[in-house]
């Protein structure tokens, strides 16, 4: 497994935070991406290298629930704050 | 000092004196139908007062402007269709259950006087003239419309993107048409009332459409139709499907495409109403429009900075590494069409 030594390109970053996202915002998915990232990256439309597999093979699903829920929280994105009238 | 901060400043400038003879006048007329209820009233005036509301306020005022109507001409326009604006917002509070201190018959009063003062305005002004009597049915019938059609789950409603959905969509302010185009016919310039009637409802759309983006968690919570809702999920607007609809909205920002084909289309109808703004020579609502669109891509651009900063905080605690430290520089994903047609990865890298 060998560690990255420059920053990768635009469409690997998005690709992996949007899998991960997934999972954040998806119990379903999350359950599946830790019993079998493979696949679950797979149907996302992804391919892992093995590196990025074993880590997320690490990762500890009591942590990443505790992210998650943070996660959620976040969500809302109440961007204008404005009183509506229409 | 930039352009926006100049027109903020133009556009929100607290000590207009035209602001303040309309609010005394929004206040005399109280007094004199319903003193009992003038406290009341004062607070709603308030609420008005806000920044956010120069577009309701200044309407009257940047179309008589352009249509050379003396300035008391669009003070009192300005001062009925405020009448008409508390009557709209009083009552959809009504309807939600949303009148806070107010009991439910004061409400009631309230909303019955500011309706009185509405229409008492505008036959002093208009007296009998039927064509514009015919223009304020219209409005109202568009309104009512739209608001009934907004009330239930939105299983019906066109989508809101669409050109029917965004007409729909505008109409939940149509009464603010109505002190326009009483500038027009006190102007005698009937012939630009449909140009103009076209560039509200565009400025209207983009307004709602905005409004809504800003609003999707509330309006989810409270069991309201939501256009932005609507956008990410087709689902129907319905308790039962609040958590999937909610589900839908959140992949439509990080995993979708961060509702930018939303913003663009709010873009597009500011585009189109400046278009004719600036056709009529309206330049005080061609001001407004270019800071509503500057207005608009800041919060894309914010809304789409927020979801990157948020994912990238979450792979970080995730992880206990940047994301870099992730994605090998070569050969990183390979490219798969996924089920739903989007693209997640890259075979290539980009790095020599």
């Amino acid at each position: 497994m060998e560690k990255p030594t420059v920053t990768p390109p635009p469409d690997a970053r998005e690709g992996l935070e949007r899998l991960i996202g997934k999972a954040l915002l998806d119990d379903d998915f999350r359950a599946y991406l830790l019993d079998d990232p493979v696949a679950a990256a797979g149907e996302a439309g992804l391919e892992l290298t093995d590196y990025q597999v074993a880590r997320l093979k690490s990762l500890n699903p009591g942590a990443i629930e505790v992210v998650a829920a943070a996660f959620a929280k976040g969500v809302g994105l109440n961007v204008t704050g404005a009183m509506r009238l229409w | 000092m930039t352009e926006i901060a100049r027109l903020e400043k133009v556009l929100w400038t607290a000590d207009d004196p035209a602001v303040r003879a309309v609010s005394a006048a929004f206040i005399a007329g109280m007094t004199r139908l319903a003193p009992q209820l003038l406290m009341p009233a004062m607070l709603a005036l308030e609420k008005f007062a806000r920044p956010n509301w120069s577009m309701e306020w200044y309407l009257p005022r940047w179309i008589g402007e352009a249509f050379g109507a003396p300035p008391q001409t669009w003070q009192s326009l300005m001062l009925s269709n405020l009448y008409g604006l508390a009557y709209v917002k009083l009552r959809d509070d009504l309807a939600d259950g949303e009148t806070g201190d107010l009991s439910d018959a004061a409400s009631h009063a309230l909303c019955m006087a500011f309706y009185t003062l509405w229409n008492d305005a505008y036959r002093a002004l208009f007296g009998a003239n039927p064509a514009f009597w015919e223009y304020y049915e219209r409005y109202l019938a568009q309104w009512s419309a739209a608001t009934l059609e907004g009330d239930h789950d939105g299983a019906g409603h066109p989508a809101p993107l669409s050109s029917e959905g965004r007409l729909q969509l505008a109409h939940r302010g149509a009464p603010l048409k109505i002190c326009c185009t009483g500038v027009a016919i006190l102007t005698n310039r009937p012939k630009l009332i449909a140009d103009m009637e076209t560039a509200i409802d565009h400025l209207l759309a983009a307004a709602v459409l905005l409004d809504h983006a800003g609003d999707w968690v509330e309006d989810l919570a409270a069991g309201r139709y939501n256009a932005f809702v609507a956008y990410a999920s087709g689902l129907p607007q319905i308790v039962a499907n609040r958590e999937q609809n909610r589900q839908r909205v959140h992949e439509e920002l990080y995993l979708g495409a961060t509702a930018r084909p939303y913003y663009a289309a709010i873009r597009e109808e500011i585009d189109a109403a400046d278009d004719i703004a600036q056709a009529i020579g309206c330049e005080g609502l061609h001001d407004f429009l270019v800071w509503l669109d500057a207005e608009t891509l800041e919060i894309a651009e914010r809304l789409a900075a927020d979801v990157a900063g948020r994912l990238s905080t979450a792979m970080s605690e995730l992880f206990g590494v940047e994301i870099d430290a992730l994605v090998p520089a070569d050969r990183t994903f390979g490219l798969k069409e996924s089920q739903d047609g989007k693209t997640y990865g890259n075979t290539t890298t980009g790095c020599a």
